[in-house]
């Protein structure tokens, strides 16, 4: 399914801020910033050049997008109760964001579990209709995993801090992690929904050891087309109103014959 | 809070795999310019002391308020309910509707059978609040020669469509356009939105026979928007 062309990145069930929300600040060349947040624990204030952006950010929240002009953004993430960004957990880092682009800044724990940030580009090429994208990101504190859609493994052997992603028919898909090479499911299963036209981004996020390995979703719309063509008409119509006319002119013509015909086939006179 | 200590001193930065990465600071002064990031640069494990930066270079808007929502995987959402049936007296038509998908070859499915409209099942819903309803039937197959649909082409403008769906709800519309266009130069794309003002699109074939081609060489589309 087509959408138009402004891309805006949603979460299940709200409505959007994209560029109609906020006239006068967004220009059309604007990166769009998601920040998600994948440390388990920790509520954090999150700094961008200095200013305080995002205030007690929980872990699992995914915020924005944020319109931005093209740039280099430092980024720092502090606890929840920080005074400023002077001491932050996470950073500061430079994120180098370019014009029209789309992307997800994740804080999250490295494969050994330290608290890391990584910006990841979404992609916002169009898919065909009648799919969606699927994009995995492994962002967890855990090995290599494989993903798992219903018993099928559809990516493997991925790891912290990589993504993989696929394009498959729009649907409801049943999906698991589990170390790579195994079947054993460490996160879900859980249902996904690949919407049509759509790019949905899964966060494996949280920590094995911890115990609280878990998913998390963002959806980028606008990436649909339309069908090839609409194929009505593969039977021809027979216009009963042409049909009709035909059978009038038909009978204009017998009756005619009739009276033609009868004045010549009338018996001659019978003599006695 | 067991990994704070020694971390809060630390930036710890790990470069994307096949995205786009996360560039150190710079150590003392001003920032360095940035190369672009590329996923071939190396894993930075160095541990350069954490300090505060200068400004960037390109200037943070004043940011509205910004919406934070919880990302965690939920139960997914019970779909809207579909077309069931679409009535549209001023053509005689009164028919039931069926969710279709895409074929093969990546045009629309449309029901073999002209009796039944076939609702591309990734347009919005009768119920939805944005977007276009896309709906098309055959002008006639062998089932049934001649299809409700067949009549579009004597639609009028302010006409009255009815849609009923699977769960009982009427939404009404009015036709406020009609058009027979070229299948092979057709542009399909104003008509399948997702977003935008709310439509309903029905499409049926019409125009020349192609006897090569066994097909119409027209669609006719009649769009119609929201009534009262």
């Amino acid at each position: 399914m087509r959408k138009t062309t402004t891309i805006i990145a949603a979460v299940a069930g709200f409505s959007m801020i994209g560029l109609g929300a906020a006239p006068g600040y967004a220009a059309p060349n604007d990166a769009q910033l998601s920040v998600f947040h994948g440390v388990p624990d920790l509520p954090v204030d999150v700094y961008v050049n200095g200013k305080l952006t995002l205030d007690d950010f929980k872990p699992g929240d995914m915020a924005g997008p944020l319109e931005l002009a093209e740039g280099t953004y430092t980024v720092a993430i502090t606890a929840a109760d920080a005074k400023d960004d002077s001491s932050p957990a996470i950073g500061p880092v430079d994120l180098k964001l370019a014009a029209g682009g789309n992307y997800t800044a994740a804080a999250h724990l490295s494969a050994d579990g330290k608290p890391t940030a990584t910006l990841f580009t979404n992609d916002t090429s169009k898919v065909k209709a009648g799919d969606g994208r699927l994009t995995v990101r492994h962002v967890a504190a855990a090995p290599a995993v494989d993903v798992l859609a219903g018993k099928d493994a559809v990516i493997t052997d991925l790891s912290n801090p990589n993504e993989s992603k696929l394009d498959l028919p729009a649907g409801t898909v049943s999906a698991s992690v589990a170390a790579t090479g195994t079947t054993k499911a460490l996160i879900g299963p859980a249902d996904v929904m690949v919407k049509e036209g759509t790019g949905t981004i899964v966060y494996a996020w949280g920590s094995l050891d911890d115990d609280n390995l878990a998913l998390a979703t963002q959806s980028i719309a606008g990436l649909g087309s339309a069908p090839g063509g609409v194929p009505t008409g593969t039977a021809e119509v027979k216009d009963p109103m042409a049909a009709q006319g035909l059978l009038v002119g038909f009978g204009a013509i017998l009756l005619a014959g009739f009276a033609f015909f009868g004045r010549k086939l009338r018996p001659a006179t019978i003599r006695k | 809070m067991n990994r704070l200590p020694g971390i809060a001193a630390v930036a710890l930065i790990v470069l994307g795999g096949a995205t786009s990465s996360v560039s150190p600071s710079a150590a003392g002064g001003p920032l360095a310019p940035m190369g672009v990031a590329t996923a071939s640069a190396p894993a930075s494990s160095s541990l350069s002391p954490m300090q505060r930066t200068t400004p960037a270079p390109a200037p943070v808007q004043v940011l509205p308020e910004i919406q934070v929502k919880d990302a965690r995987v939920k139960p997914v959402a019970q779909a809207p309910a579909a077309p069931a049936r679409i009535r549209y007296r001023g053509i005689g038509a009164d028919m039931p509707a069926s969710a279709v998908g895409i074929a093969r070859d990546g045009a629309m499915e449309v029901p073999d059978d002209a009796a039944i409209a076939g609702w591309y099942r990734y347009s919005a819903a009768p119920s939805q609040r944005s977007g276009s309803t896309i709906i098309a039937a055959h002008a006639g197959s062998i089932p049934t020669p001649r299809g409700p649909l067949y009549d579009l082409r004597a639609s009028r403008a302010g006409q009255e469509i009815e849609i009923i769906d699977t769960r009982g709800a009427v939404t009404r519309w009015k036709v406020d356009a009609v058009q027979q266009l070229h299948k092979e130069t057709l542009d399909l794309d104003p008509y399948f939105l997702d977003t935008g003002e709310r439509k309903l699109v029905l499409f049926t074939c019409g125009g020349r026979w192609d006897a090569a081609r066994q097909s119409y060489e027209d669609n006719i589309i009649v769009t119609a928007i929201p009534a009262g």
